[in-house]
């Protein structure tokens, strides 16, 4: 992943939503909110910036998708767990306690959000390199 | 009130391609009546288990054997359908709605075409490419980061059910591994090598619950049921500890709490090994050591059939295989024998206090979305 690429992933948040009823944050959007049943919903876009919990890297098992691929449970600063996918060829090594940051990069056939994490570390601090905090 | 015991019971051998679901699950059943010699029609009730194999499926089974007419329920819960097809005929006969019941699970996983069992496409976690195997292999490297272990410490689980395995008739793999030939097996998804995967299998188990007196009057061996749990796995979207697994652990103080007994009574438990990591997290959950002890235990042999607590002598699903509905009831069916004195080579010695523990299915934001748990004894 460039540089750049990664800046731009860092920048699109993760899609969650909010329940107008509870203010219940899920991610992605249910149908129903799980704390209250509620289903009426404000989307809201959540900062990526959380850490590693665990990764893994499959090597076999689907053919829906080039192996291998890298899958890790990130834990958001904003307090959901998600799942993001990593480049398991190129990109680094990533170990629990990791701090990463995690971008939106497509949605799934059934309209689900895709999930990646940009690059380990943290976001990079206004000024440090041109890039927004 | 009518006491449930395990009266009888059939596994046919697992193996990694059969002809016919039916098939499978009718000659379990013909089975486990020609071994404990009791008629079709002293038979009142029939619960079918399995997932992947159809509509009535019991009641396709039973039409083989010309048992029909007669109560049918087919039950799905994953890989806990058919632990959860026992608990309740264990109510059913505990109720007196029922005396004699037949559990006959079956699963024919070769229909499915091999490879990972696919997950539900919109689980966000399987939209992202999760599969059974990462699930596990993101508890392997989490419980390998926090207690500062490698890959063979793990690895092990498969040398020592390999080994069980190959004492077990019924067993798909009939052959012990070495450490090396496990961790130098295909990868999977990391730190998991196919040797620490159970494989997909064909296979059908059948046992019978009944009352005490049923089994008396039959004369048939009866092993007592102090305890039987089904639960589910609680939902959260937050962070959480993946390394103690919460519905094994909720299921299996609930077991103990209706058995009236604790690790240290334990003789033997077969335990849901679908991958190697999950048997070392449920040595902990379990009660049989410490937090974080797991790979310890197992390196110390204290898991083997002579330890302390013999974890999986029929091999486990790594070695006996894992025909997913049908497992359940193969572990009660491991169980009985082993308490009845009927388990040949793999005999543990004296055995008198067994457990069964079976898992089910992996939903985004649950630990897993079945257990269920027995605690047996004579």
């Amino acid at each position: 992943m460039t540089a750049e690429s990664q800046l731009e992933l860092q920048s699109t948040g993760v899609p969650g939503a909010r329940c107008n009823d509870c203010g219940h944050l899920s991610h992605p959007r249910p149908r129903h909110c799980a704390q209250c049943l509620g289903d009426a919903f404000t989307d809201e876009t959540v900062p990526g910036d959380g850490v590693v919990y665990s990764v893994t890297v499959v090597r076999s098992g689907r053919n829906d998708r080039p192996l291998p691929y890298g899958l890790a449970h990130v834990d958001l600063a904003v307090g959901l767990r998600v799942m993001a996918g990593f480049d398991a060829v190129s990109g680094d090594v990533l170990e629990p306690g990791t701090p990463v940051v995690v971008g939106q990069v497509g949605l799934t056939e059934a309209g689900l959000p895709l999930l990646q994490i940009a690059a380990p570390g943290p976001r990079p601090l206004a000024g440090a390199s041109g890039a927004p905090a | 009130m009518p006491v449930p015991v395990i009266a009888g019971a059939h596994t046919i051998p697992f193996v990694k391609e059969s002809t016919h679901v039916v098939d499978l699950g009718a000659d379990a059943v013909r089975g486990l009546l020609r071994s404990t010699g009791i008629d079709r029609e002293a038979v009142d009730t029939v619960i079918s288990a399995g997932v992947a194999g159809g509509a009535l499926l019991g009641q396709r089974i039973l039409s083989r054997l010309s048992m029909t007419g007669l109560p049918v329920f087919n039950i799905e819960n994953a890989c806990a359908s058919g632990a959860s097809a026992a608990h309740l005929a264990i109510g059913m006969v505990a109720s007196g709605q029922a005396r004699i019941v037949v559990v006959v699970a079956t699963e024919r996983l070769s229909a499915l075409g091999g490879g990972a069992l696919k997950l539900d496409p919109t689980d966000i976690e399987a939209a992202q490419g999760a599969i059974m195997p990462a699930h596990y292999a993101l508890r392997a490297n989490r419980y390998l980061w926090e207690n500062g272990l490698k890959p063979e410490d793990l690895a092990g689980v498969s040398v020592k059910n390999r080994r069980n395995g190959a004492l077990n008739p019924i067993a798909r793999f009939q052959a012990a591994v070495t450490l090396e030939e496990v961790l130098n097996s295909k990868p999977i998804a990391d730190p998991l090598t196919l040797l620490q995967c159970s494989p997909n299998s064909d296979g059908s188990s059948a046992v019978l619950i009944c009352s005490e007196e049923a089994a008396s009057e039959l004369g048939l061996d009866a092993v007592g049921i102090k305890a039987s749990v089904i639960t589910s796995g609680k939902y959260s979207d937050a962070p959480r500890d993946l390394t103690m697994p919460d519905v094994t652990l909720r299921a299996i103080q609930q077991a103990y709490a209706q058995a009236g007994i604790g690790p240290k009574d334990l003789d033997l438990a077969e335990v849901h090994d679908a991958f190697s990591i999950a048997e070392v997290l449920y040595y902990e959950a379990l009660g049989l050591c410490e937090r974080g002890q797991g790979a310890r235990y197992l390196a110390e042999g204290r898991a083997d059939i002579d330890g302390d607590c013999a974890v999986n002598p029929s091999g486990g699903l790594i070695s006996r295989g894992h025909p997913v509905g049908a497992t359940g009831v193969a572990q009660l069916g491991e169980a009985y024998e082993q308490l009845t004195g009927r388990a040949g080579a793999r005999q543990v010695p004296g055995a008198s206090v067994a457990l069964t523990h079976v898992t089910g299915g992996g939903i985004a934001g649950v630990d897993n979305g079945a257990c269920g748990v027995h605690v047996l004894a004579v």
